[in-house]
């Protein structure tokens, strides 16, 4: 109900959704980085996959030489030969 | 690169992390404030980079997550400081070499001209120097209102001028005044004279008096169509005006070549062997460098140069010139009479090419081959083209 409102908030004034929703916001540039805000916390790390928890499900990423470039408390970049990711539901 | 230069002032140590909770530590330590950088496994857990100051913090997260954590190595600028701190000397010379750069900085080491197409751009930087704008003058001496307002005045053709001081090197931005147009003034009288000896082909005379005619042969400076009309000529008497001749005249004009093309020719075959010298000019005085050796016998050099500075704005007075020298191996050949021949066509075409006008049209051509020199082939050729040979010249400036 509450998720409706915001939903319907955000959409009315035209608001960014990754704010109002709480949603992470995923940037990928090619297949060489990914950068995740507003993440909650790392699952798995390792060369070949990385899991992530969001507030919207885990966030798989597959690839090769995959590493940490830059982790902070809001973000989290992940940089290496990417090969997929998608949401674990 | 911005914040890798950064993180290398601050200093980081990069730690590896082992332990089953390295993932958890991973977490409390970003949820906890710190600034964490190329995490990547290892075969015994995950290697990362924090800042020195951040360093200090890590022991409670590590003990929260059950985890070990060992300092692999220590990078950055306080660490390179802390090794050498006793080397005063050192440190000296590094200071005195920041002095010197920053004093070196303080002069104009480059002055460069932009938008000059028929100015000369040594003449503007001559000019500039006169009014304390040149190389190794100091800079904030510099007045660039003057400069600009001198440059004005020294140049007519300068419709607007600009003087930048970027770091140590001076941009003189100029525009140009719009070229100036030739203005004929048709009410001044004037006769059509030959610019060049020809034979007279045709004559068209819009205005003036012809005085010369088809077949005539005439000499460079002779008139051609005089400015001088007959307005009235009776019993009354001869009247006459001058007027600004115009006539096209065409011409018969002979050209000669006379050259030789060799039978025996060089070719140089490159090896591939290369070998570079440097030569490093500093305040004008060149100061070789060693390996300038390059033992070859037949070589072509060529030369580059480059300025010397600190990114775009700042060059220094220090010149690197480098010289390239390439190994050639000469071998000798010989053409026969059908490629010499087909040589000196094209040679002609091209001497053709740069002594008649393009506007004229070639009508008769010969050429003859002397075969005759067992050492070259002798090539004599006359080409005959028809173009206009008239000029007009003020009728009283004679």
């Amino acid at each position: 109900m509450q998720t409706g409102f915001r939903h319907r908030i955000s959409s009315l004034f035209e608001l960014p959704k990754e704010i109002v929703l709480n949603l992470p916001l995923v940037n990928v540039v090619g297949n060489q980085e990914l950068t995740v805000e507003n993440y909650k916390s790392l699952v798995e790390y390792s060369s070949v996959v990385v899991r992530i928890n969001t507030s919207c499900g885990v966030l798989k990423v597959e690839g090769r030489g995959l590493v940490l470039k830059h982790l902070t408390a809001e973000s989290v970049t992940i940089s290496g030969a990417l090969a997929n990711f998608g949401y674990l539901i | 690169m911005l914040i890798t230069l950064w993180n290398y002032i601050r200093g980081y140590v990069i730690i590896e992390v082992t332990g089953k909770g390295a993932l958890r530590f991973l977490n409390i330590a970003a949820r906890g404030g710190t600034y964490i950088w190329d995490v990547e496994q290892t075969e015994r857990g995950m290697c990362l980079k924090v800042s020195v100051a951040a360093f200090w913090g890590l022991r409670r997260h590590a003990r929260k997550a059950g985890c070990k954590y060992r300092i692999r190595s220590r990078s950055g600028a306080p660490f390179v400081i802390f090794r050498y701190r006793r080397r005063k000397m050192l440190a000296a010379g590094a200071c005195m070499f920041l002095a010197g750069l920053y004093a070196m900085s303080l002069f104009v080491w480059q002055v460069e001209v932009v938008g000059a197409d028929r100015l000369n751009p040594a003449e503007i930087t001559a000019a500039a120097e006169q009014a304390g704008l040149g190389l190794s003058r100091f800079r904030p001496n510099v007045n660039r209102g003057d400069v600009e307002m001198h440059l004005m005045r020294s140049f007519e053709d300068i419709a607007w001028v600009n003087v930048s001081l970027r770091g140590t090197a001076a941009v003189i931005n100029i525009t140009e005044t719009l070229p100036r147009q030739i203005i004929v003034d048709r009410r001044s009288p004037a006769d059509v004279v030959a610019a060049r000896d020809g034979l007279v082909v045709s004559i068209t005379a819009s205005r003036g008096t012809p005085v010369v005619r088809v077949h005539d042969v005439v000499r460079a400076g002779d008139v051609l169509v005089s400015s001088e009309i007959v307005v009235r000529d009776d019993e009354t008497g001869r009247v006459t005006d001058n007027i600004h001749a115009h006539a096209q005249v065409l011409a018969r004009i002979y050209y000669d070549f006379n050259f030789g093309v060799h039978y025996v020719y060089h070719m140089r075959n490159y090896t591939g062997r290369e070998h570079t010298a440097h030569d490093i000019i500093l305040f004008g005085r060149t100061f070789a460098m060693p390996f300038a050796n390059h033992g070859f016998t037949n070589y072509t050099r060529r030369t580059y140069s480059r300025n010397v500075g600190i990114g775009q704005y700042y060059p220094l007075p220090v010149k690197v010139v480098s010289r390239r020298y390439s190994e050639f191996v000469e071998t000798t050949h010989r053409r026969e009479l059908e490629e010499a021949k087909a040589l000196a066509e094209a040679v002609l075409e091209s001497r053709i090419e740069a002594v008649v006008s393009p506007q004229a049209e070639i009508v008769g051509r010969r050429v003859d081959f002397l075969e005759h020199n067992p050492g070259a082939l002798l090539v004599r050729a006359a080409v005959a083209a028809v173009e206009d040979i008239g000029e007009q010249r003020p009728a009283f400036g004679r």
